[in-house]
């Protein structure tokens, strides 16, 4: 199968998926709100903070953008495939995908890219309202380049979340039940990529730590790119892990996912 | 307005429905992307008409069925008549209660099985929805346990009452939804597609057990179906409803007169017989109509009247094999009158 | 069968629907000892999100000692009492709320309004979850682990005043819970009603003073999280204001009678829409 063929069939299950999706309008609005809730809350407890005199060690500038930025760029670098997928596996549902050409995961990318297109437009007026309500405090750079990073690391990032969901899925090869071990990366994702606050909040000893670790490249890079702070020198080490964290993620996928199919086919699928 | 209600007193009907009519609004939507998006804007409703005033008078201890295509209007009949739908007009009195005001008086002496639909709890043991329904319906203990030991005796369920519900089969849960409805003895039944996804021996279990309800306990049941097996082996009344009207209301036997009052004749002869004009030539030509010939066989439909006439002839046209008379088939008349267009009244 | 009325006064129809409650619990406990590992889960999974809750509230206050009047050991409690409120919602009123949804979606509300109980009883108090009921207790030990470093004055009547404003603020929210859910009889919405109203209950992590005046009324007054946990806090650290907690009972009154009010004009648009 080639590439262009490749991208052709998932042009056209993104464009079903998309038509499909919209008679759910209502669906996708709550998703949204929701999307938007914990930042909001977020947003105003800090500045709270920072109107009492917290000393932090960023801005009230730094602060709004990111948390008003948050919900879009979660959303984009997000995924939710790998329950479905596990349970694909559990139930034997992927055998009718593994006798027809191309990768199995077709269904699940054009899933994804299909909803985040409508999850796109239906966040659009939540964060514009959001960012009204602060517009005096929202900081952004002028800097095209960094806007092209900044769109370049989304990417990336959603790459690499997309394989670790893979990842975990294939895990549904040997294990029952893969719930559990979602849930905790869940929540140790959720602190990591700086989705429950920014990472610069988090204490001083463990910066070093945290500036290396794969999660701050599926959102966190993101977000400080277009935030601030970043020096040039930040900036060229940032990049070249965001470009090979996705590579080590896909692989790591890749090898486990063909690894679990060997084992599923051995059995009788 | 509640009346006291004497269920020996055959004249005064359990239900009494007056020009029911119910329309109800729904939207349309196109096919492909450009349709989706103007979807996400506007919507077009659109009315459609149910129930067209039909009239229904059920007697106590009555077995009605309704039948008809899908799409007639005889769940959204039945929905009327339980109370779960208001009327878009017309007027609806059962057991002396206007039903859509869903009385608590009134509820407690009606019961709804739905087909497709359960209401036991699918992971706990059967007798668990069971007190639940003695809660709901207020039961005493006493109450309770002797419909309980009477019910499962009738659908020999005893060994199935302590087993998780999912663990049971397609027939058995239906046995099970049965007994829950009828708990709290109501004196109405409502039952809408009891039968359908269920085995032959299922059905006739279901079958059995209503006819026994109603004997023994005089219930009266009104049940929607689209199975004609179902209403021939079960129904003494049966009302079709097509398009959202009545069509037929009455003896099913009587039905069949009335729709094809011709009787069947199935001839088979010895030697091919393609000559149909010898009918003409014995004088009966015109009261017999040739439906089918492959040369052996003919089948015959023959007026009542002229039946002797046509039998006495036949003989003397060639040497018969075989001769069979019946009845036109039941089955060809539903699906006749079901696919007959609406009749359009000017 | 014409025997005497199911229910003659309304004290009748009450005891009924205890009696009913009562039914409802005892089969939901029954049912959890069956399945015992989904039980440790619920228990392991609310401990984690006790624990992530506090994450911020501990790095927020690394670098203060006081936001809007309130110490750390003040929203630490504030987090315990939000749990305690959390706990008995999840027990009995958040596995409703997704259901009242698909009630309407896969016509089972039928079944519900054919039976001659409170149809609105049902749909809000049907299932239980017996486990979350442990999570009262996890959040009255932060509870107090919070009140200890905090600078509060614990005294009895504060007590009495937190235990009322929690009882009201969990009928408040339920109240508000499922009327907005209920809506869903009129967009038929197949969307996640019941989990962005979960969402929304987050705010009442935080104390009401942190944020803005208009969100703060919302919070106290139309989605009135407010007496679930801060109000009660108050009470319990000495700035408890009997006032407050008669405004609640009131207000816990007046939601109940609106919520009956709404559900009998959606069962009747339910009757007369649908086919």
């Amino acid at each position: 199968m080639t590439l262009s063929q490749s991208l052709r069939i998932i042009r056209r299950l993104v464009i079903i998926d998309f038509t499909g999706a919209l008679i759910y309008r209502a669906e996708f609005v709550m998703f949204m709100v929701s999307t938007i809730l914990a930042p909001a809350i977020s947003l105003l407890v800090w500045r709270a903070a920072l109107a009492n005199g917290a000393s932090l060690p960023v801005d009230a500038e730094y602060l709004t953008t990111y948390f008003v930025l948050l919900g879009l760029v979660s959303m984009l670098t997000s995924s939710w495939t790998s329950s479905f997928l596990a349970e694909d596996i559990r139930l034997g549902n992927i055998s009718k995908w593994i006798i027809r050409p191309g990768s199995t995961h077709f269904n699940g990318i054009a899933n994804n890219l299909s909803e985040k297109m409508i999850k796109s437009v239906a966040l659009a007026p939540f964060i514009a309202v959001l960012w009204w309500f602060f517009r005096d405090t929202v900081v952004l750079p002028s800097d095209p380049l960094r806007w092209v990073l900044f769109l370049l690391s989304i990417v990336a990032a959603a790459i690499t979340v997309y394989a670790l969901d893979v990842l975990t899925a294939s895990l549904a090869f040997w294990i029952d039940d893969i719930g559990g071990i979602n849930y905790a990366r869940g929540l140790l994702a959720a602190i990591l990529r700086g989705q429950l606050l920014p990472l610069a909040l988090l204490p001083a000893w463990s910066q070093g730590f945290i500036d290396i670790q794969p999660f701050r490249f599926t959102l966190s890079f993101s977000l400080e790119i277009v935030v601030g702070n970043l020096t040039t020198q930040d900036l060229v080490l940032g990049t070249t892990l965001q470009l090979i964290y996705p590579v080590l993620a896909v692989l790591a996928a890749r090898a486990l996912w063909q690894r679990g199919l060997r084992a599923y086919t051995a059995v009788g699928a | 307005m509640q009346q006291d209600y004497d269920a020996t007193a055959t004249s005064r009907p359990v239900i009494a429905a007056t020009s029911l009519t119910k329309t109800y609004m729904f939207h349309k939507q196109g096919s492909g992307l450009l349709s989706a998006l103007r979807g996400v804007f506007k919507r077009t409703m659109e009315t459609r008409l149910a129930v067209d005033a039909i009239g229904l008078e059920v007697h106590p201890g009555e077995i009605v069925g309704l039948l008809g295509p899908n799409g007639a209007g005889k769940t959204t009949t039945l929905k009327m008549l339980s109370g779960l739908l208001y009327p878009t007009s017309g007027d609806l009195q059962v057991l002396g209660f206007t039903p859509s005001q869903r009385d608590v008086e009134y509820l407690r002496q009606i019961a709804l099985v739905m087909g497709q639909k359960s209401f036991l709890w699918w992971d706990v043991p059967a007798m668990d929805s069971f007190l639940l329904q003695k809660d709901m319906y207020g039961l005493t203990d006493a109450e309770f346990r002797t419909s309980v030991d009477e019910l499962a005796a009738m659908l020999d369920v005893g060994n199935l009452l302590d087993v998780q519900v999912r663990k049971t089969s397609l027939g058995e849960r239906m046995k099970l939804e049965l007994m829950a409805a009828l708990l709290h003895r109501p004196e109405i039944v409502f039952l809408d597609e009891p039968t359908i996804g269920l085995d032959v021996v299922a059905k006739a279990r279901v079958r059995s057990f209503l006819q026994e309800i109603n004997r023994t306990r005089g219930t009266t049941i009104l049940i929607t179906s689209h199975d004609m097996d179902d209403i021939e082996a079960l129904c003494n009344r049966v009302v079709i409803i097509n398009h959202g009207q009545i069509e037929y209301d009455g003896v099913l036997a009587e039905l069949v007169h009335e729709v094809q009052p011709g009787k069947r004749i199935r001839v088979t002869w010895a030697d091919p017989l393609t000559d149909f004009t010898r009918l003409d030539m014995l004088g009966i030509g015109e009261h017999a109509r040739l439906t089918e010939d492959d040369g052996r066989t003919w089948n015959l439909e023959v007026s009542r009247d002229r039946l002797s006439d046509v039998l006495e002839a036949l003989p003397r046209l060639g040497t018969l094999i075989d001769l069979g008379v019946a009845d036109a088939d039941v089955d060809e008349i539903i699906r006749e009158l079901f696919t007959r267009e609406r009749e359009v009244v000017s | 069968m014409t025997s005497s009325p199911l229910d003659p006064t309304f004290l009748h129809a009450f005891r009924r629907h205890l009696r009913l409650w009562k039914r409802f619990l005892t089969q939901s406990v029954v049912r959890e000892t069956h399945y015992r590992t989904q039980f440790i889960a619920t228990f392991v999974v609310g401990l984690l999100q006790l624990v992530f809750s506090l994450i911020p509230v501990l790095l927020l206050y690394s670098f203060t000692d006081d936001i809007n009047g309130w110490s750390r050991g003040d929203v630490i409690a504030l987090g315990g009492v939000y749990q305690i409120s959390i706990a008995l919602l999840w027990f009995g009123i958040e596995p409703n709320m997704e259901r009242i949804s698909l009630y309407v979606r896969q016509g089972d509300l039928d079944l519900i309004l054919i039976r001659p109980v409170s149809g609105l009883f049902y749909v809000m108090l049907r299932w239980i979850k017996p486990a979350e009921i442990f999570m009262i207790l996890t959040g009255l030990a932060v509870t107090m682990v919070g009140l200890a470093q905090g600078s509060g004055a614990l005294n009895a009547g504060g007590i009495l005043q937190a235990m009322v404003l929690v009882i009201c603020g969990v009928i408040l929210v339920s109240s508000a819970w499922t009327a907005i859910v209920m809506s869903a009889f009129w967009f038929t919405t197949t969307g996640p009603v019941a989990t962005v109203v979960a969402d929304v209950m987050q705010a009442g992590k935080y104390p009401l003073s942190f944020y803005p005046t208009a969100i703060r009324l919302f919070f106290s007054f139309v989605f009135p999280v407010g007496f679930a946990s801060t109000f009660p806090v108050d009470a319990l650290v000495g700035r408890g204001d009997w006032n407050i907690v008669l405004i609640g009972i009131t207000l816990s009154v007046l939601a109940l009678l609106l919520l009956r009010r709404w559900w009998h004009f959606a069962i009747r648009f339910y009757s007369s829409a649908s086919s």
